[in-house]
């Protein structure tokens, strides 16, 4: 076969399959090692990298943007600094950071990156109403928009409207969506998460028994899909049909079915819970909870030449032990990747599923380490890349918290030595200018935000400075 | 050396319908075939401006079985008329192939058939068949032992015992 045809059919492979492909043949293995293409294909799985639409960049350009984009992450050698309005209840929503900026208005920045060619964009959509719960997913063009609970008006409303115009959204059929009443989610909406066609709203917790409901909706068609109660801060769509969430320190994982057969308000049971009780003798009064803040930050920066692969994801678990021994509280992290979780559901897809869903006790889990010193940590998680800050830490320090990296493969390549393997970490080190003092790190795609306070004319100053890659 | 056969103008059928295409295929076949359902071919467009040029429309000698020939000529014909933008010469090449259903199932054949399929393909440079092709080849060896590979695509083993220990990649290090 002529070498651009096997080329041809190399490009359709995943990495293991184009690497054992090099074993097949001579001819085969020059047209591995020899054809860009299929180099760019093993450094972008390599790198937890999707190829972006094809017409900006060619083939070399983008070979050459993604090794930068991958030297720089790996060293954590940012390409500029620069500062951004914080605003009135600012939040980090993938890579668009959005705040209030008035009652009725909300303000988007999507973040700039130097290495993907991605311009620093912002815009304001006005959404009439006063100030509600509101998500967004840029690559379908989604701001989805949920009413404020008011006695006077029982009946709320959820809108799905374009981000970019703020009018309703085209793909949506019923562009208002009523929140029936059986549900009687007299709370607020907390977390909105999309993913395709599926938008989840985590409502504020009852007083009760502070059990949150989620509410998952068919945005296009306007139908509820999934109803179920979960404790904690944790609700991500794990994919299409699996949603992760947390209830009283387990993690617990419900399935949507592809079309559910019937509206079913009644709360479900999970699909399958991971029980961490660890039964550690020397360990006492453990306290789990798990956090991530995995957004899909893919697929709307059309004009880059790559993108993080969607399937990537990591959640990060802290156990809080008191140990009656020493006489105070430790703090143990432990990361999950989202690929380990999935090879379980799918494991259990295969057997009968007992009454309460399946039940993982601690050790088949195979969680992937435990990182961190003991202290409270917080985190801010993009993809397999998180970044930590201690609270409380000394301000002189000369680092503004921790960086880690949990994708198998740039770890492999970044540290060269199996041991690492499970996460490598690196210090976020401080600019020596200006004078800051920094409250918190988050982390999108491509830079790493730190919320600061910063001395100007003799008073403090909130802002948001952004370390571009 | 086959014969060159002229082909009329006059066969022409009524009139809005394209003009004939003679192709000869290596087992010495004679296809009639329209020329717009070619057309998806750049080498057949390329031979076709050619008798533009000169006024003259001769045969179009093929490397390839008629066997393969018709299932080219059926690929095309199913495709008549439609737009694919991976054969359209003027738009900017796009990544992998669109998967297509159709595609699919008529490529649902051996793989002798299907090595055979995308060499006559990429001999007509038609973009489109030859990336389904591709597609099917690759799914064929999608997690096979290199052993089933060769065997899959008809190769063999022709590494050194040191050549084939070597390390895996430089890539995953």
């Amino acid at each position: 076969m002529p070498l651009e045809l096997t080329e041809g059919v190399l490009e359709h492979l995943d990495l293991v399959t184009i690497l054992a492909c090099r074993l097949v043949s001579r001819a085969l293995r020059t047209c591995v090692d020899t054809s860009m293409k299929l180099q760019y294909l093993i450094a972008l799985a390599a790198n937890g990298m999707q190829d972006g639409p094809p017409g900006n960049f060619d083939l070399a350009e983008r070979f050459s943007m993604l090794q930068k984009h991958e030297e720089a992450w790996r060293n954590l050698q940012w390409s500029e600094v620069t500062t951004i309005p914080i605003g009135r209840f600012g939040k980090l929503h993938g890579n668009v950071w959005a705040h209030w900026s008035s009652d009725t208005k909300i303000s988007f920045c999507q973040l700039p990156s130097r290495l993907r060619a991605i311009e620093q964009r912002s815009w304001e959509v006005e959404c009439g109403l006063p100030l509600p719960g509101f998500g967004i997913d840029p690559s379908q063009d989604l701001l989805v928009l949920v009413e404020r609970h008011r006695t006077t008006n029982p009946q709320r409303h959820i809108h799905f409207r374009s981000l970019s115009t703020g009018q309703p959204h085209v793909n949506a059929r019923s562009v208002t969506l009523t929140i029936p009443d059986k549900l009687q989610i007299h709370a607020e909406a907390l977390d909105i998460q999309v993913f395709d066609d599926r938008v989840g709203i985590r409502h504020s917790p009852e007083l009760r028994h502070g059990l949150c409901a989620v509410t998952i909706w068919d945005w296009k068609t306007g139908s509820l899909e999934l109803c179920f109660y979960m404790r904690g801060s944790l609700f991500i769509f794990l994919d299409k049909s699996h949603v992760l969430s947390s209830i009283g320190g387990h993690l617990t994982v419900y399935y949507l079915p592809q079309r559910p057969s019937a509206v079913d308000l009644n709360p479900k049971t999970p699909f399958c819970t991971f029980n961490p009780t660890h039964r550690d003798p020397d360990w006492t009064d453990e306290e789990y909870s798990f956090e991530s803040q995995a957004y899909r930050s893919y697929g709307h920066d059309v004009t880059a030449p790559f993108s993080p692969a969607p399937e990537d994801g990591v959640i990060l678990g802290t156990i809080n032990v008191s140990d009656h021994r020493y006489g105070h509280v430790i703090h143990h992290k432990l990361s999950i990747k989202f690929q380990t979780l999935r090879a379980h559901i799918t494991r259990l897809h295969a057997l009968t599923r007992p009454p309460g869903g399946h039940v993982l006790p601690w050790h088949t889990w195979g969680h992937d380490s435990m990182i961190g010193n003991g202290q409270r940590l917080r985190v801010s998680i993009n993809g397999m890349r998180c970044v930590f800050t201690e609270p409380g830490r000394r301000l002189d320090s000369g680092q503004l918290g921790a960086f880690c990296d949990f994708h198998p493969l740039r770890v492999r390549r970044a540290s060269n030595s199996s041991e690492e393997a499970a996460g490598r970490q690196i210090a976020v080190p401080r600019p020596s200018s200006p004078q800051f003092h920094s409250i918190l790190l988050m982390l999108s795609a491509d830079a790493i935000l730190c919320r600061t306070l910063l001395f100007e004319d003799g008073s403090l100053k909130e802002s948001l400075m952004i370390f571009i890659f | 050396m086959p014969t060159i056969v002229s082909v009329d103008d006059s066969t022409v059928p009524g009139e809005g319908s394209s003009r004939l295409l003679l192709l000869v295929s290596s087992d010495n076949k004679h296809i009639v075939v329209e020329e717009d359902i070619m057309s998806r071919s750049r080498f057949i467009s390329k031979q076709v401006e050619g008798f533009e040029a000169t006024s003259q429309r001769h045969a179009i000698l093929l490397p390839f079985s008629s066997f393969v020939l018709n299932k080219v000529i059926e690929y095309c014909s199913h495709y008549r008329g439609y737009y694919l933008l991976e054969d359209d010469p003027d738009a900017a090449p796009p990544g992998r192939s669109p998967v297509r259903e159709w595609d699919q199932e008529f490529l649902d054949v051996d793989r002798n058939m299907l090595l055979r399929i995308i060499k006559a393909a990429h001999y007509l440079e038609i973009k489109s068949l030859v990336g389904s092709c591709a597609r099917a080849i690759a799914d064929m060896i999608r997690g096979k032992t290199t052993e089933e590979m060769r065997e899959i695509l008809g190769v063999e083993n022709d590494f050194t015992p040191e050549e084939e220990h070597s390390p895996s990649s430089k890539c995953t290090g």
